[in-house]
């Protein structure tokens, strides 16, 4: 897996590309918080290219959205296809995120 | 299997299915039980055959010793004139022995005496006769053995003496018992393959199931391709109830883990402080002393501290802006205090962040607080700073054509009545100028519609390479004008993109147009498009002016004009590159560049295919 990233205004749009499985998921948990840390929590995942997360991926996203929430605020989530929004439905995580149709509705939210 | 596979790969699935596949066990006990079952009929036959060999000849020795001494007593009983003493005992041997036939005949071929007394011939013995008896001798067919023996009676004449054995029974009781053992080696080949067919059935789903842990051992992280086929039997369907109630647990712990950041600390601290927590914006409450008595999880965050570490700790610690200090130490000892806002930009720019502290003084019986609020208000700087350079760079870039357009309407109005050639020049450049304004303003409108975010991607079936040729068309006249060569490198065949068509049509123009507008004449362009795994490459070289390193991210802001003299010249609003990026940017793509100063540009565009965006 991938994690692309651009700069949007004083928002960091994080592309992670292909799938979010094991041994990715720990990388991208501390690329996250890093990229988190330095950028204040202006971050949003922009979930267009992440075809499917296994139980191991959701634990990352589950601890970064845990770490967001403890600053009060939710993970924001843009283009999440529809398997991956069921998942975070079916799971019980759906309300740890903040769910956006595209990267641009997403960055305009920190306005 | 096909004859062209490679024997390497034929050992290799042999190999493999020895050693991995459901034949573990099955394959090689198999071929074990098989040898040793042909071996077992094998043996049997031979015994078959040794043992009618061996009764064939215990027959034909038995009678050939019942023959001996019933010759002899015949010629004794024979010449004590005897007969039917010699017709008892032929009869005895006869039914005693077992022998098909048995008895005496004379040279006249007269039967004299029989086992079977019914084929006696000759009733009474005759005092001598003539002829010569038959020799002994021994023939045998298939089902019997015929021995005959010369009797020599004294004073008489010669007689011979028949015995003939039968075969077919003797090879018949020889036969049985090897036959029950072939049979009963049959049934067990036969209950053998039964085995072993049920076996490998039941061995699969172990297989399978031996399969996906090698495929574990060897990193597989896709849990979902672990699953076996349910109607492999009872062990896969239990194989993977066991993986789903491992994936149950493993999410389940992911989401207790969330809950615990999220619920469990209001157990603990009291729905006030958990409502602290989940406050989106820093909160400090500073005590006299200028501690920090209380801080929530953002305040954490955004001082980049830890909020353990700012509990008690001195404000100073985390926050080292003067303003900011000052205004918490004015709240917490002046009782005339009032609220204070005062906003820092990190690092002393806005990129790093802007906090906005919101200072409000509390007042208690025995000392002052200070209830600090810290926003990170970055984006909303930024946006400011874009809305309003935007606003200033638009408004210069309507101004310039309008300009030009008043003067040169005030200049043929001043000529219209005498110099005819004049006002025509002036009305082509007034038309110009329209046209750019026309171009300026439908650019503005897009990039508004982007920062308002209305800027929408219909995503249809786009081909790529068709469209690349419409863009070749459009640009040759122009290209063929400024003696530019044009290259178009496609491939036969791009795969079909799931993009906006007139979005990505007009990315290309810009792309096409800049090459064009920076490239002097007799110079070269070459356009070229591939497919990268799920994403579409198309790049624009040109061997133009070329962009300095330093400006390589700059000519994709809006309005940036490049600072390179030799483009001074050169008309453009600088939105177009803004706008071919956020176009890319908005499908998931995205436009980059490298270039080197007086060799040329090459803008790369990157596409995704789009099968997977829902």
């Amino acid at each position: 897996m991938e994690l692309l990233t651009q700069q949007r205004g004083a928002v960091l749009v994080i592309r992670p590309s292909g799938a979010l499985t094991h041994d990715d998921a720990e990388t991208f948990k501390t690329e996250m918080r890093e990229l988190m840390r330095e950028n204040l929590g202006r971050v949003v995942v922009d979930a267009s290219a992440l075809p499917y997360v296994d139980s191991k991926g959701l634990e990352s996203l589950a601890d970064v959205a845990g770490d967001l929430a403890q600053s009060g605020k939710g993970l924001k989530v843009c283009a999440a296809n529809e398997t991956l929004r069921q998942v975070l439905e079916l799971t019980g995580l759906s309300a740890q995120f903040e769910h956006f149709e595209d990267t641009n509705s997403a960055v305009r939210s920190f306005l | 299997m096909p004859m062209d596979k490679p024997v390497t790969r034929r050992l290799f699935a042999i190999r493999k299915d020895l050693l991995h596949s459901d034949s573990l066990l099955a394959v090689p006990i198999f071929i074990v039980v098989g040898v040793f079952l042909v071996s077992l009929v094998i043996s049997v036959w031979n015994n078959i055959m040794f043992q009618r060999d061996v009764r064939e000849k215990a027959c034909v020795h038995k009678a050939r010793a019942i023959g001996s001494v019933l010759a002899k007593a015949a010629e004794g009983l024979m010449a004590g004139n005897e007969l039917s003493s010699l017709r008892r005992v032929v009869v005895e041997a006869g039914v005693e022995h077992d022998l098909t036939s048995c008895r005496v005949l004379l040279p006249d071929g007269g039967v004299l005496a029989d086992a079977n007394p019914t084929n006696i011939t000759t009733v009474a013995l005759p005092s001598s006769w003539e002829g010569v008896a038959e020799l002994g001798d021994e023939t045998f067919t298939d089902n019997a053995a015929t021995l005959t023996f010369p009797l020599q009676v004294p004073g008489r004449g010669n007689a011979t003496l028949e015995v003939v054995a039968g075969l077919e029974n003797q090879r018949a009781a020889g036969f049985a018992p090897p036959t029950a053992q072939m049979t009963i080696a049959c049934l067990a080949l036969a209950t053998m393959l039964l085995v072993h067919r049920h076996a490998r059935f039941r061995l699969k789903a172990i297989s399978a199931i031996h399969e996906v842990l090698w495929a574990v051992r060897d990193g597989q992280p896709d849990v979902s391709t672990l699953e076996l086929d349910p109607k492999l039997g009872q062990e896969a369907i239990a194989w993977n109830k066991l993986l789903d109630s491992k994936q149950s647990e493993r999410v389940g712990s992911a989401i207790q883990r969330v809950r615990e950041v999220v619920h469990d600390r209001s157990e603990s601290d009291g729905v006030f402080f958990a409502a602290f927590d989940a406050f989106p914006y820093g909160l400090l409450l500073v005590d006299a002393e200028m501690q920090a008595q209380q801080a929530n999880g953002a305040a954490g965050v955004l001082l980049r501290t830890e909020r353990s570490q700012l509990l008690g700790a001195e404000v100073s610690c985390a926050i080292t802006e003067e303003a900011v200090l000052a205004g918490i130490r004015r709240a917490v000892a002046d009782p005339a205090a009032t609220r204070a806002v005062v906003e820092v930009e990190q690092g002393g720019s806005i990129a790093a962040g802007v906090l906005r502290f919101t200072i409000s003084p509390i007042r208690t019986d025995h000392s002052g607080l200070a209830l600090v609020t810290i926003e990170d208000v970055t984006q909303q700087r930024v946006a400011e700073m874009a809305m309003n350079s935007f606003l200033a760079k638009a408004a210069h870039e309507l101004r310039t054509p309008l300009t030009n357009i008043r003067l040169y309407v005030e200049d043929a109005l001043e000529r219209v009545e005498h110099d005819a050639v004049a006002t025509s020049k002036c009305l082509n450049i007034i038309n110009d100028e329209s046209q750019r304004l026309d171009r300026t303003v439908s650019e503005i409108l897009s990039v508004s519609e982007i920062e308002a975010g209305s800027f929408d991607v219909k995503r249809d079936d786009v081909h790529l390479d068709v469209m690349l040729e419409q863009v070749k068309a459009d640009h040759e006249p122009q290209a063929k004008e400024k003696r530019i060569t044009l290259e178009f490198d496609l491939p036969p065949k791009l795969p079909v993109a799931k993009a906006d068509h007139n979005k990505i049509a007009l990315v290309l123009h810009n792309l096409m147009g800049n090459a064009l507008k920076y490239t002097l004449p007799d110079g070269h362009i070459v356009v070229s498009a591939n497919a990268v795994g799920d994403r579409i490459i198309v790049t624009v070289t040109d061997t133009g002016l070329g962009i300095a390193a330093e400006e390589f991210e700059r000519v994709f802001d809006k309005f940036y004009r490049s600072k390179n003299p030799a483009t001074a010249g050169i008309k453009g609003s600088g939105l177009g590159l803004a706008i071919a990026r956020e176009v890319a940017r908005l499908h998931g793509g995205d436009i980059t560049v490298e270039s080197e100063l007086g060799k040329g540009s090459t803008f790369t565009l990157t596409l995704p295919i789009g099968e997977e965006t829902t």
